[in-house]
């Protein structure tokens, strides 16, 4: 009998639960913490990886945030007419980030690039954008 | 003599302009009273946008500290103006009743001691 189907057979006996409980609790408690901590991990693992919502994908995000750059990546670039500072937009959260793109395409928010911009993004890349800058923390 | 005059003038003249342009036009001070004070019947700036504008209630609520000043005015503008859509922020600058509504001052000053805050977001650089 391999050692795999020793475990299995383990676990599927009757007295399998109580045989690992029996065994957590010789560990130390330190110990018993540390593996508590590797289950819950490997729990919220899982749970990250599957897509709750229409979660962005940065990865996505970066290759579509390039055009951004062109007006926000320049320090102290102003906006034509009238005149004021192209806002700062990296590490700002992904919620506004969301709403500010959307606005612009449904035209609650006014502005010709913008709009234009907006306008060529889906949902997706909206949130693909908005997951990528909101992670770009100041270092 | 007149040339070093005129030469002196025309510096004065570069250097106050230069000034005009860098030098926050707001009241730093007044800005935080504002943005911290509650109005009756309303709410405080400072209720949503935590600590100075480096946090926020939630993600859809956007940091705004060391943001550009004349970037917030703008924004406070068009809020209190209508032609930026938020019922939240509509509400909140420019309710015709109560205490609430912004003065271009109340903008100002606002703006300026925002931008004087710690950078909670930054210039965007692609890598």
């Amino acid at each position: 009998m391999s050692q795999r189907d020793h475990r299995c057979d383990r676990l599927s006996h009757p007295r399998g639960a109580t045989f690992i409980l029996r065994r957590l609790s010789t560990l130390t408690p330190d110990r018993l913490m540390r593996r508590l901590l590797t289950a819950l991990i490997g729990t919220a693992l899982v749970f990250a990886m599957a897509p709750a919502h229409a979660a962005g994908n940065p990865e996505n995000g970066k290759m579509l945030a390039y055009t951004c750059a062109g007006c926000h990546g320049i320090p102290e670039y102003r906006n034509a007419y009238p005149s004021y500072h192209v806002p700062k937009i990296a590490g700002q959260n992904e919620g506004y980030l969301v709403n500010a793109l959307k606005a612009y395409k449904s035209g609650d928010r006014q502005h010709p690039t913008m709009t234009a911009q907006a306008s060529s993004f889906s949902d997706q890349d909206i949130a693909d954008i908005a997951a990528y800058l909101s992670a770009q923390k100041a270092q | 003599m007149r040339l070093q005059t005129l030469a002196t003038a025309t510096l004065a003249l570069f250097a106050g302009s230069v000034l005009a342009v860098g030098a926050p036009k707001g009241d730093i001070a007044a800005g935080q009273q504002r943005f911290e004070a509650t109005p009756e019947g309303g709410q405080s700036c400072a209720s949503c946008h935590l600590e100075g504008g480096t946090k926020s209630i939630d993600g859809n609520t956007p940091l705004l500290a060391g943001q550009y000043a004349d970037y917030l005015e703008k924004a406070l503008k068009d809020y209190r103006s209508g032609a930026r859509v938020n019922v939240l922020m509509n509400a909140q600058v420019s309710a015709t009743e109560g205490a609430n509504k912004l003065t271009d001052a109340d903008i100002q000053n606002i703006a300026a001691y925002l931008a004087s805050q710690p950078q909670a977001i930054h210039i965007y650089k692609s890598r």
